[in-house]
């Protein structure tokens, strides 16, 4: 368990906050979100969560073993996928892989495996430097698990992919957070948010506005309500649309005679999604 | 033992790739031909350096700086010079050079989230550096002076490549730790490379030898390399420069060039955000 209590962060030192009063708590297991604009405050809380950055005030623990007091080879367990994939330019998609792979003391994947698991089994041979940007993240987020990790950061881990890629990436999250490996990501596709994690938490102007479950969320800032097109009872139209409130007893009898009439073409729940939810919170969107 | 090897071999890769061994034949090749085209015979201010009839000057005030010997001929000291100002300069630039393409790459950022370490990513270039300067003189001996020298004097001559490639790597990589990329290090780097060669005046007009030049690593080397090269490495030619003391000279600032590129990089490399 990341367990992470009243983090700030002042890359100035002059009292303005890039992380201000930031706590949280990502059970093991499970995939944690950070959702925010540029800017918000994301990477720096996981700069921070790893060391990249020096944590300043607040505290930070893995398994109740407080951030300073962990020993390098903690990094072990560590896999890291960052937004601006900083390969080895001169070296292959395989050579960068064996490198990173031989830094650590625990047993490695075959980087061939994780080459094909994200679709790059081809380029295995060509330098970095001539792959293309979705090319270089899905290296990067192979790089990330080379060392098996327990422990997984993703910033921004579906930037630059198309669809069929992301959900390849998509699929293999999904599996490590089955197999037990507790993810930290950072993004602001609400989607990908969505559709991956457990729990998210909106960041804005570095502090957290909102965290729950995706569904908690929805549930809390959408209406309980649905829109339905149905077929239309005259000849001046084919169809016909309404907003019913399921839970007024007036739109549930309505609802269900149209239902029951075989008369309703389709049906959209009217909760919230993630991005309505930020914009409501906070008055600006997440891209 | 694992990450040092895999840095090592992924620095060699780069170095592969950024031509750098293609640069390293070129320059053998020319300094072996050079070595080659220089007539062999005495030359001049090698003569009066080392063998001149005192006799001739009695009425001037002399200080002999060493025993007196048979002047060195011009390839003698053609390769003299070359190994202390060519074989000890190649790692001060390219561990210069790969460090900046890991900065571009962005690369550290990545290796501070393994169980690397600083002294660790230090050893691996270091080590490697030292490793081809080793590489690299020896086989410039081979080609010019051949099997000539005997055990004791190729054994002074290697731990005299281990301890000055350890101090100039070392330094290398500490000085190329304040520049972001080769344009902001050039001057600097030059300069103090031209600075290093400052002990070439001494060494051609022995009369120009304040005590603040023979502080110099380039000014020890250059008489340990003539001494073992030439009356072997228990002979001793100048008050500043035998090669035992050469040796510890060196190591001494091995050690603390190794140590500062150490801390250095743990406090510009290892803790910058951006990096």
């Amino acid at each position: 368990m990341i367990r992470v209590q009243n983090l700030y962060h002042d890359y100035e030192g002059k009292g303005s906050f890039a992380v201000n009063d930031v706590s949280f708590e990502v059970p093991a297991g499970s995939i944690y979100g950070f959702l925010g604009p540029s800017g918000s405050g994301k990477s720096t809380v996981q700069n921070i969560l790893t060391k990249l950055l020096a944590l300043q005030q607040g505290t930070v623990s893995y398994e109740d073993v407080p951030l300073h007091e962990i020993h390098p080879s903690f990094f072990n367990r560590v896999g890291y996928s960052f937004e601006l994939p900083n390969l080895y330019t001169k070296l292959t998609g395989l050579e960068n892989l064996r490198l990173h792979a031989g830094l650590f003391s625990v047993p490695t994947e075959d980087p061939r495996r994780v080459l094909d698991m994200v679709g790059l089994a081809d380029a295995a041979h060509r330098k970095t430097a001539q792959y293309s940007k979705g090319m270089k993240q899905r290296l990067s987020f192979a790089r990330a698990i080379i060392n098996q990790p327990d422990l997984l950061f993703l910033d921004e881990p579906m930037s630059g992919l198309d669809p069929t890629t992301a959900a390849r990436i998509k699929t293999i999250i999904a599996e490590k957070r089955a197999s037990g490996v507790t993810i930290f990501m950072t993004t602001h596709n609400m989607y990908t948010a969505d559709e991956l994690c457990d729990q998210v938490a909106f960041l804005n102007n570095g502090r957290i506005i909102a965290a729950d479950t995706p569904r908690n969320l929805k549930l809390a800032y959408g209406e309980k309500s649905v829109r339905i097109e149905y077929a239309a009872d005259d000849a001046s139209a084919s169809f016909r649309t309404d907003t019913l409130f399921l839970d007024q007893e007036d739109d549930r009898r309505r609802f269900l005679a149209l239902t029951e009439a075989g008369r309703v073409e389709t049906v959209h729940s009217q909760e919230a999604s993630l991005e309505q939810i930020f914009v409501r919170l906070t008055g600006r969107g997440l891209s | 033992m694992r990450a040092l090897w895999s840095l090592m071999s992924g620095e060699v890769t780069t170095m592969r790739r950024n031509l750098f061994s293609i640069i390293m034949v070129l320059t053998l090749v020319l300094t072996v031909t050079g070595y080659y085209l220089v007539p062999e015979t005495a030359h001049t201010a090698g003569a009066i350096a080392a063998g001149v009839s005192v006799e001739l000057l009695e009425d001037l005030p002399v200080r002999l700086l060493g025993e007196r010997r048979a002047p060195i001929g011009n390839r003698m000291n053609f390769i003299i010079n070359l190994i202390v100002f060519e074989v000890l300069i190649l790692p001060f630039v390219f561990i210069a050079v790969n460090l900046f393409q890991e900065k571009q790459d962005g690369t550290i950022r990545a290796y501070r989230v393994t169980p690397g370490g600083t002294l660790r990513y230090v050893a691996a270039k270091v080590l490697l550096w030292t490793v081809l300067t080793i590489l690299y003189g020896v086989l410039l001996l081979l080609l010019t002076v051949g099997w000539t020298l005997s055990m004791l004097s190729w054994a002074a001559m290697l731990l005299l490549f281990a301890v000055a490639g350890l101090f100039i790597s070392g330094a290398g990589f500490f000085v190329a730790l304040f520049f972001s990329n080769i344009s902001g290090w050039f001057l600097p780097g030059i300069s103090v490379l031209l600075l290093s060669q400052l002990p070439i005046v001494s060494y051609l007009f022995p009369t120009f030898s304040p005590t603040w030049i023979t502080w110099f690593p380039t000014y020890r080397l250059l008489y340990a390399v003539r001494d073992i090269l030439t009356v072997g490495p228990v002979g001793r030619m100048a008050p500043h420069a035998t090669v035992g003391g050469a040796l510890l000279y060196m190591a001494g600032l091995a050690l603390a060039a190794l140590a500062l590129a150490c801390v250095a990089a743990d406090r510009r490399l290892m803790r910058e955000a951006r990096l």
